[in-house]
């Protein structure tokens, strides 16, 4: 097992660009960024849109994902 | 499998904090979600300035907020603190321990309990009759009817086999004491700046995070699975292929290939896909285009919409016709 993980790593993973790193990061913490989005967008546009938001992201995450 | 630097590269890892460079990522996701709870519980305290004052406006806030909060729990103790339970993030035991107190506090658990349930009972019995972290087996070994499941195991059944276990054992009962005290002075802390907002945006997410998205996330990851057999080696998990959830759940999906090697880095786990894809197909693992989510829905409904669940991903498609055993959705083919 030892000689395949030395395969993955002489291949393309971890990216090694800043923007692909950066895209990587963004992508595995967006849904607490998302959350965070949400719950502050409320001084925004107010609660009733953060719950709309919220229930279309559940319905959408049922359906998609 | 792990990554296996060699012994210089290994000696010169010990000089950095954590044990992976893709665990910053792990780190990254926590602190993202101890922000949303305390950007959800500033505006509550200051509900003229977010727009709240209102009895309807703030139901409205507590309900989505609740569920943000509630699902973020759910994807960090249940998929990114997993990933530590396994292989720990950081170099210094000590930082390990305490990492893992503050992780898991925000999720409603003492990160050993976690790790217990987890390590020692689920991954060493998978599927046995003692695995008590998945759904009861009905007598043709499909699992229990799901809404039941999510209801009735985080914390009612979880409680009843902790104490057991932990409380009962007096090899552990005073490192489960300990855990369950520092757990409860930083589980506490809410409850001493407002209790009612501590009702609202603490103890409701944390019933969503564990009743409904890591309780779901357990259903579907095994729901139809045979424990692991000579004849039957790969079907004692289903994987979730899509690339959006993978992405964005630290390759949970993976989860036939993570509990085959579970000391294989989460970041690693879609490059083993790959490497293990032809035995899969060959083995008739059971592969799904989608992630947890789509999976739980297909799962909680009736039985039209379960046979979906055992539908194969394009490209996956068994090399021979299976034997009279429980189809994923439960049904015996």
């Amino acid at each position: 097992m030892t000689r395949v993980s030395r395969t993955f790593l002489s291949q393309t993973f971890p990216p090694h660009t800043f923007v692909a790193q950066a895209g990587l990061l963004v992508g595995r913490s967006f849904w607490p960024l998302f959350a965070i989005a949400v719950i502050a967008g409320v001084m925004l546009w107010g609660p009733w849109v953060s719950l709309t938001i919220t229930v279309l992201a559940v319905i959408a995450a049922m359906k998609l994902l | 499998m792990s990554r296996d630097p060699g012994p210089s590269v290994a000696a010169s890892r010990r000089r950095h904090l954590l044990a992976d460079p893709q665990d910053r990522d792990c780190v990254i996701f926590h602190l993202a979600c101890l922000a949303a709870y305390a950007c959800a519980f500033w505006l509550y305290l200051h509900p003229k300035l977010a727009g709240i004052a209102g009895p309807w406006s703030r139901a409205a806030f507590v309900l989505a907020t609740a569920v943000m909060l509630g699902w973020i729990s759910g994807v960090d103790v249940g998929v990114n603190f997993h990933n530590h339970s396994h292989r720990p993030i950081f170099t210094s035991q000590f930082a390990n321990r305490w990492f893992a107190r503050f992780w898991t506090f925000s999720g409603g658990w003492p990160s050993f309990f976690w790790e217990y349930c987890h390590v020692t009972i689920h991954h060493a019995r998978l599927l046995d009759h003692d695995d008590w972290t998945l759904p009861r087996q009905n007598a043709d070994g499909s699992f229990e009817n799901f809404q039941r499941y999510l209801v009735s195991h985080w914390p009612w059944r979880l409680m009843t086999h902790l104490g057991r276990d932990l409380i009962a054992r007096r090899s552990i009962r005073r490192k489960s004491l300990r855990e369950l005290a520092i757990f409860a002075a930083l589980w506490s802390i809410p409850f001493w700046i407002d209790p009612k907002m501590a009702l609202w945006l603490w103890v409701l997410p944390h019933w969503i995070a564990n009743a409904l998205v890591m309780a779901s996330g357990m259903y579907v990851q095994h729901s139809g699975c045979v424990p692991k057999s000579v004849a039957r080696p790969l079907s004692h998990s289903t994987t979730f292929v899509s690339k959006f959830f993978n992405l964005t759940m630290f390759n949970i999906g993976f989860h036939l290939e993570h509990h085959d090697h579970p000391r294989v880095h989460w970041s690693l786990l879609p490059a083993l896909h790959e490497q293990l894809k032809q035995g899969m197909i060959d083995g008739g693992a059971h592969v799904v285009p989608y992630g947890n989510y789509h999976a739980s829905f297909l799962l909680a409904g009736d039985e039209t919409r379960r046979k979906l669940f055992d539908q194969q991903a394009l490209g996956y498609a068994p090399a021979a016709p299976s034997t009279a055993t429980p189809s994923p959705s439960g049904n015996v083919n």
